[in-house]
């Protein structure tokens, strides 16, 4: 049983386990010889990793190999996880490493003569934004104002749970405390664009 | 601007609901596809079996629409790989259920059928390579065989 660090601003009573002491329980029970766990564990972090690799300039195709490699490849390495917790953390640098290594070098010499256009990016098309409110719509539109590493991030950790930021911060490169227990500089220019934004305040 | 250091300030509400709601954009944006945990799924028990993969030789209606046209008839898919042939015959059972007849080129064998819905039906095939699952539930499923002294050879999806 894991303790969970209180969660400030949730307020609603019990909360879920972090996804870090989820994926931890399950990964100890796949090292303790439980098969089929690790099914579960790919059900249950693919999602994110798939987020991971998108962020990180990976056109679709190209994401779907390297989070599926990435899954190959920890199998093969159990020993390089000491505390089951930290496997999120391991999968997340992981597939980061491999985006970076499969899309980036594509990216560069097929699409990023001004940098601004990004395979991994989600085409804003006239169909893509139909689908979305408008608050959703500014939203979106204001995180791509945002630098790289902080669209990364927080797209990121948008799929986690707030006692995960730490790890996958960490994992993504960015410093401690780059989100949580603070707002950080990546939310904090989000939120600041949001507010000046009526499309955002009036919905 | 304000001057003030606000992204010094406490996490709060508000950037939980930013938060929460990018998270339904991307979701709605840029789903991970519905198929990937199913075939990273498959690619880790190849590699753990360091199983041969089966390709399907003939009939692949089977695999991508069951029993679309005629819900009595009997259908018969083969898989193959450099070693051995599966041939897979499923035949309706009742309303709900479906029994499954196969031949192995490689002769006796022990076989796994896992359902997708989970679970695993284990049968031995004879001499002569058939052998025989009945009372199997309707929906996806892979055959995984292990001839003696050889690598297990393992199928893609098919559906009862």
């Amino acid at each position: 049983m894991v303790t969970e660090p209180p969660r400030a601003g949730g307020g609603s009573g019990t909360s879920p386990p972090s996804l870090a002491s989820q994926a931890g329980e399950v990964f100890a029970a796949y090292v303790d010889g439980r098969h089929e766990a690790i099914g579960e564990l790919v059900e249950l972090l693919t999602p994110l990793l798939w987020q991971v690799a998108r962020a990180h300039g990976c056109a679709q195709h190209a994401a779907e190999d390297v989070v599926q490699e990435t899954w190959l490849r920890l199998v093969d390495h159990l020993e390089d996880i000491r505390d089951p917790r930290a496997v999120l953390g391991w999968l997340v640098v992981a597939v980061k490493r491999e985006s970076w290594r499969n899309c980036k070098l594509a990216r560069r010499n097929t699409y990023d003569e001004t940098g601004t256009v990004d395979p991994g990016d989600v085409e804003d098309g006239p169909e893509t934004l139909a689908i979305l409110t408008e608050r959703q719509g500014a939203l979106w539109a204001a995180v791509g104002e945002l630098p790289e590493r902080c669209r990364a991030l927080l797209r990121v950790v948008a799929f986690v749970d707030r006692p995960d930021y730490d790890q996958v911060s960490a994992a993504l490169g960015m410093p401690r405390g780059s989100i949580g227990p603070t707002r950080g500089r990546c939310l904090d220019k989000l939120r600041r664009a949001l507010v000046a934004d009526p499309r955002w305040v009036d919905a | 601007m304000t001057g003030t250091e606000t992204w010094l300030e406490p996490f709060d509400g508000t950037d939980a609901t930013i938060l929460r709601e990018l998270r339904e954009v991307v979701a709605r944006l840029d789903p991970c596809p519905a198929d990937l945990t199913e075939r990273i799924s498959f690619a880790l028990t190849v590699q753990a079996l360091q199983a041969e993969v089966a390709e399907l030789t003939s009939q692949p209606e089977l695999v991508s629409r069951g029993f679309a046209d005629d819900p009595a008839e009997a259908t018969t898919v083969t898989f193959s790989t450099e070693s051995v042939s599966i041939m897979v015959t499923v035949t309706p059972e009742g309303r709900d259920r479906a029994r499954l007849d196969g031949w192995l080129t490689c002769g006796a064998a022990s076989v796994g059928l896992d359902l997708d819905g989970g679970g695993t039906r284990t049968v031995e095939a004879d001499e002569d390579g058939r052998f025989v699952l009945s009372d199997l539930p309707r929906g996806g499923a892979r055959l995984t065989v292990h001839p003696p002294g050889g690598r297990p050879v393992i199928t893609p999806q098919f559906t009862l």
